[in-house]
């Protein structure tokens, strides 16, 4: 009994094991995270011209929430001690916050060109942490969404391809061969792990986020009695368009309402299966590009659209891309890489199916053990039941006689 | 896939380190009650609180959450009277990109988010800690205050600057279906005093212990009989000489019965602010004109 608990015990535990391994250490193609990596550059790109656009206003001496103010929102001299940290909470100079700043602007644009990617994204993503712990009081989703993309990017080798390092990694290994600093500072496009812990993480953060959306939603009335769209697009200060008239159609509006809180509440479940994923992906794509084009937040539903790509499986964004080859792979190295992801897989997915095998027989066995007895019980009975009806015969043949 | 077992088991380590302190934040944030965040997240998360901070994913996600609700502006005098200008922030007609206008619409927000109101008469006698975290409290809110001033009047050749927070409230479903009105109705806006929930309170009177831990987040809606504020100050700056009746435009929490003369409406109301002699002489104001 305790060898067979201690058995269906160690099974379970490596199953759930390899399981971990195969969810966060399988190699996947860097495609999806080059794309999101030029989107996310642009957009980080836009919202550092737009920091430029009144630096002074923004980040300087006499910026709206100035820089000694701003570490003290957060250094415990108001009561709230946080590890935020900005060195641009001592930058008072104008000449060295353009020179920063232009730096930051230099840089992002190398991300989003594809530019020393390995230098240039975790950089990038630097820079945000600064800027937005510098920035407190003027933030919101968008800055949330860009730097936790430009974090998980900065993880994975996402200038591998659609990036100018793709094309000098093409050049360089001409001339000088394929050295281990050329590897490492222009990797090739090929399946890696850390491309998987980057998608990972970046999937996980999304359903993180929709859930805590959704249940902050469910604490409050509107969002119930199917008011809260009708709130939402009335608030003047958000609205793109007039919208006002959506008062007359109470109905569509509280069917909006309920159908997001849902959405986001069971978006952490329902996008992982095959089968309800594209729904779940189109109705985010719908609330986002409702957001984007009515609630003037065309920057924040555009990164959100975008993000969610990450649910996206890569041979879908090759057929969308028009080329196979994008992720079947385009050297000899990464189909050879790619075959032996494949054949990796394949023999896990051997070993899983074997112990499956294993347990079954077992039942099986069991199964033909608890059969062979019952036919033994039945049998002894039958022998009994005729033993019993040989007596009692004799028995009325006596009293007969 | 590592091959290493030890190198696959160091980063999962990492991982769900990091996985911890992304989902604890949003946790702590809507597990905290009238006693603060349940216990047990709150240790959950303490071991990755301070990389969760630095790295920014110390974040609560409640996007038009719990409700959506009504918007925060910030009203600006620049100047003497004489040549007084006056602001909206944000203003769309003169914040473009969107971006940079949405910059501003989240300060606007976070400057009323970070109201606090003046420290309550006898605390500090009553409960000295509670006075000195209500004054950190405070004076965080007046040192934003004052930032946005001086940012303002930087921008204007030193000039002086009164601030007042205005609520642009939003129109209640049933009475917008009734009869609508434009969004930028005067009656929509209302200005948040400075002052204390309760002017009735006597000053030698203790305030409630539950008030004074746990303070309101917002200014309370008056009731809709209340006379106006006999604060001459606020009365100077924001002319209280219109009337609405509570609860007939704005949404239940926003039955202010005090209004401020609507001077001029340029597709905006445009609230004129009125400085009185004492203020501009002295360069302070108390009430809901801040002057720096």
């Amino acid at each position: 009994m305790i060898d067979r608990l201690r058995q269906i015990l160690t099974e379970y535990f490596t199953r759930a094991i390899a399981g971990w391994d195969q969810f966060w250490f399988t190699p996947q193609w860097p495609h999806l995270l080059a794309i999101l990596r030029i989107g996310c550059g642009l957009m980080l790109l836009y919202s550092h011209l737009i920091w430029a656009a009144d630096l002074s206003g923004f980040m300087g001496p006499d910026a709206w929430i100035g820089p000694e103010l701003s570490g003290r929102l957060h250094d415990g001299t108001f009561g709230y001690n946080d590890a935020g940290f900005s060195y641009l909470w001592w930058v008072e100079s104008s000449s060295l916050l353009w020179l920063h700043h232009t730096l930051v602007i230099l840089v992002t644009l190398a991300m989003t060109v594809g530019f020393a990617t390995r230098i240039t994204v975790p950089l990038a993503w630097f820079f945000q942490i600064m800027i937005i712990h510098r920035m407190t009081g003027m933030l919101f989703g968008l800055d949330q969404i860009v730097t936790y993309m430009t974090m998980y990017l900065a993880l994975a080798p996402c200038g591998s391809i659609f990036s100018v390092d793709a094309w000098l990694r093409g050049r360089l290994a001409e001339r000088r061969g394929d050295s281990g600093a050329i590897a490492w500072l222009l990797p090739g496009t090929q399946p890696s792990v850390a491309a998987g812990v980057a998608t990972r993480l970046l999937q996980i953060h999304l359903c993180v986020i929709y859930l805590f959306g959704g249940l902050a939603k469910a604490r409050g009335e509107t969002w119930w009695d199917g008011t809260a769209v009708y709130y939402a697009l009335v608030s003047y200060e958000y609205q793109s368009f007039d919208l006002t008239w959506i008062v007359n159609w109470p109905r569509l509006f509280s069917f909006l309402s309920l159908l997001t809180l849902f959405w986001e509440i069971f978006y952490v479940a329902l996008v992982w299966p095959r089968v309800t994923r594209p729904i779940v992906l189109g109705m985010a794509m719908m609330v986002h590009g409702g957001i984007a084009l009515f609630l003037g937040m065309m920057t924040f539903g555009s990164m959100m659209m975008l993000a969610n790509l990450i649910f996206v499986p890569p041979p879908l964004i090759a057929r969308l891309l028009g080329s196979g080859d994008a992720v079947v792979g385009s050297t000899p190295e990464s189909r050879e890489s790619d075959l032996e992801t494949k054949i990796a897989d394949y023999e896990r997915r051997k070993a899983r199916l074997r112990s499956k095998e294993a347990l079954y027989r077992e039942r099986v066995d069991r199964l033909k053990r608890r059969e062979q007895k019952i036919k033994d019980l039945v049998d002894r009975k039958k022998k009994l039941d005729n033993e019993s009806d040989d007596q009692l015969g004799n028995e009325s043949d006596l009293d007969l006689g | 896939m590592p091959e290493s077992r030890r190198l696959r088991f160091f980063f999962s380590f990492l991982i769900i380190g990091h996985l911890l302190a992304v989902v604890t934040a949003p946790l702590v944030v809507q597990s905290r009650g009238s006693i603060g965040a349940a216990p047990i997240v709150t240790t959950l998360m303490s071991p990755v609180q301070r990389y969760g901070e630095f790295v920014y994913v110390d974040r609560g996600y409640a996007f038009f959450a719990p409700d959506p609700g009504p918007n925060h502006l910030i009203q600006a005098a620049i100047g003497p009277a004489e040549r007084r200008i006056e602001k909206r922030i944000p203003d769309l007609s003169t914040m473009w990109p969107r971006l940079k206008y949405h910059r501003h619409l989240m300060l606007a927000d976070y400057f009323n988010q970070s109201y606090e109101f003046p420290l309550p008469p006898n605390l500090a006698s009553e409960d000295a800690e509670a006075a000195r975290q209500w004054q950190m409290r405070r004076s965080r809110y007046e040192e934003l205050r004052k930032s946005i001033a001086d940012h303002l009047s930087a921008r204007h050749g030193g000039d002086p600057v009164l601030l007042a927070r205005i609520r642009h409230n939003l129109p209640q479903f049933i009475a917008f279906q009734n009869q609508p009105i434009p969004l930028t109705d005067p009656r929509l806006y209302e200005v948040l005093p400075d002052r204390l929930p309760s002017l009735n309170i006597p000053p030698d009177q203790t305030l409630p212990a539950a008030r004074v831990t746990t303070p309101a987040e917002s200014v309370p809606p008056p009731s809709a009989d209340r006379e106006p504020s006999t604060d001459k100050q606020t009365r100077a700056l924001f002319q209280f000489d219109l009337r609405v009746p509570a609860g007939s435009w704005t949404s239940p929490e926003a039955g202010n019965p005090e209004r401020f003369r609507v001077l001029a409406n340029n597709g905006y109301p445009n609230f004129q602010l009125e400085q009185n002699a004492s203020a501009e002489g002295d360069g302070q104001a108390a009430g809901d004109g801040d002057a720096t």
